[in-house]
């Protein structure tokens, strides 16, 4: 198993109550999977503890069959295990991309030529221009290029475990579907094990093969999104919704129409909505 | 590791000394720490000492959290009973040890010393403890509005102190979060020599200076949709008035006062 964990526990004074409470998870290697819970629910927390940024109070964390604290160093951790937290461009200091993006390779020592290297081809991984924005200041970028950059900042560690919170949080609409096309096309092409955190169910849905729900430190349900948005009721129940589209088919089935709820592609459930519209067929406006 | 850190720590308590006006206590705490730099014997800090027990007696507060505000100040309680030890000379010979040498004055002067510091401390830690930072603020205000006549700007300048101090946890929340992000890429905060440390804060210090910035710029705009332009003209909700217990207090304290400077 490429990371587990083993109940994992966590508090951050002693006396106070566990943010995590006993957390078990599993993620192979080359799987694209997401953690949803609402806010306070310890997603932020759990994956601090999957790079060694917060020591589990009690509990295991392994990776590649490891415990965490066993490993030579921190670094090693956190080069194989990639974090870009939420807000990732609040991060950002240097004064060019190319030595922001440069600081997490430096830190590991790797010599200039290769660092040029990372540097470049993390660039590319996120759809930035090297040449042109190489020298810019980051801090003169637009939104969603200072996220990017930020990215790539981690991207160019070459982690194996791409860790993401929270990452489309504040962009509009077409950034937002801009980076998470990229996202999976790190995880499809480049073959980045990819955890995605967010507290929207729709985010995660289309893209991941795993999901994992959180509830007050605990994980609550664990499966694919079919199985997990079957669940309709006991999601709404800890302040979560299923995405628009499954409600759509919910409400129906409500009123007695025996559609499908399992499928979430927005022509998948035209289909299945057309399906049971007696005396309706669809002829392509 | 930096949530540890405690600024002007305040705790809630239903009690007598937190109920006070804060302008009293900040005069009360004023009068007595100028009290303590005439007190010229043992008896006068013992006096000082009983005072200070009492206010705590009366706050609700237990011992341990007093003394919790000492410790920071233990190094400087040790440099200056070491300093007058070696260096006050008079009296008699204590000790002597090859170049060393101990004189009755020293230990005695010294002595004084950590005596004046840890009460001084304590009273001013007390009035913290007991008065929140808003009410602190709003009293230092009021104090100082008098002098407004010599140009000195007393709103603002409590203004300044309130946004400060509020924005305290804010900012050590940010860094941390911000140390955690440069962590997770590679960044050691905590090894090297004393010059790759400070040069390894850099990654910290930009991100939490430019969002200090952004945050004050926010702050400056919102005030100003709610039609803040300085305290002209400004009215308050809640306006201080002196009770009879601020004066008995006020009674109380100067007793004190006179007691421990006579003796």
């Amino acid at each position: 198993m490429f990371v587990e964990l083993k109940d994992v526990h966590y508090r951050y004074q002693a006396g106070e109550e566990d943010i995590l409470k006993g957390v078990n998870l599993e993620i192979e290697k080359g799987q694209f999977v997401a953690l949803v819970g609402h806010t306070g629910s310890g997603k932020s927390t759990l994956v601090q503890t999957i790079n060694g940024l917060l020591r589990p109070t009690s509990g295991q964390v392994l990776i590649e069959g490891r415990e965490i604290r066993d490993w030579e160093s921190p670094i090693k951790v956190r080069k194989k295990v990639g974090l870009v937290f939420q807000y990732p461009e609040h991060q950002l200091f240097e004064e060019s991309v190319f030595k922001d993006i440069a600081f997490g390779p430096k830190n590991l020592g790797w010599p200039e030529k290769e660092i040029t290297e990372k540097v470049k081809q993390a660039m590319e991984f996120v759809q930035l221009d090297y040449e042109e924005l190489k020298d810019r200041s980051p801090f003169g970028l637009s939104g969603g290029q200072k996220r990017r950059v930020a990215i790539a900042g981690v991207l160019a560690m070459e982690p194996e475990l791409l860790i993401l919170d929270e990452p489309i949080a504040g962009l509009d609409p077409r950034g937002r579907r801009k980076l998470m096309d990229r996202i999976n096309w790190l995880n499809e092409e480049q073959g980045i094990t990819v955890l995605l955190i967010s507290h929207r169910m729709e985010d995660a849905a289309r893209r991941a093969q795993k999901l994992f729900v959180m509830n007050q430190g605990r994980i609550v349900l664990s499966g694919s999104p079919q199985e997990i948005f079957e669940q309709r009721d006991e999601l709404y129940e800890i302040g979560l919704e299923i995405p628009p589209l499954n409600e759509v088919l919910w409400q129906l089935r409500k009123c007695g129409y025996p559609v499908r709820t399992d499928i979430f592609t927005i022509e998948d459930v035209e289909e299945e909505i057309l399906r049971h519209w007696r005396g309706f067929r669809c002829s392509k406006i | 590791m930096l949530k540890n850190i405690t600024l002007g720590q305040y705790i809630l308590r239903d009690s007598l000394i937190h109920n006070l006006d804060p302008r009293m206590k900040i005069m009360i705490t004023m009068l007595i720490v100028i009290g303590l730099f005439f007190i010229g014997s043992f008896w006068g800090f013992l006096v000082a000492g009983a005072y200070i027990i009492t206010v705590i007696a009366f706050s609700h507060l237990s011992w341990k959290v007093v003394i919790r505000g000492l410790k920071p100040v233990m190094f400087i309680l040790v440099f200056t009973i070491v300093i007058h030890l070696f260096f006050t000379r008079g009296g008699v010979v204590l000790l002597e040890w090859g170049f060393l040498r101990i004189e009755s004055e020293g230990l005695f002067t010294g002595l004084f010393m950590a005596v004046r510091i840890m009460l001084l401390i304590s009273l001013t830690s007390l009035l913290t403890l007991t008065t929140s930072p808003i009410q602190l603020t709003d009293g230092l205000e009021y104090l100082l509005n008098p002098f407004r006549r010599f140009g000195l700007p007393a709103h603002e300048l409590a203004m300044m102190m309130t946004i400060a101090l509020r924005f305290i946890p804010t900012l050590l929340e940010e860094a941390d979060k911000i140390m955690k992000a440069q962590q997770a890429r590679g960044a050691d905060f905590e090894s090297g020599s004393i010059f790759r440390r400070a040069k390894s804060l850099v990654p910290l210090l930009v991100p939490l200076f430019l969002s200090a910035f952004r945050r004050a710029d926010d702050l400056a705009m919102a005030m100003e949709a709610r039609c803040y332009r300085g305290g002209e003209g400004r009215t308050r909700m809640k306006e201080l008035s002196f009770l009879s217990r601020d004066w008995a207090a006020l009674g109380f304290s100067a007793g004190f006062i006179i007691i421990f400077i006579i003796l």
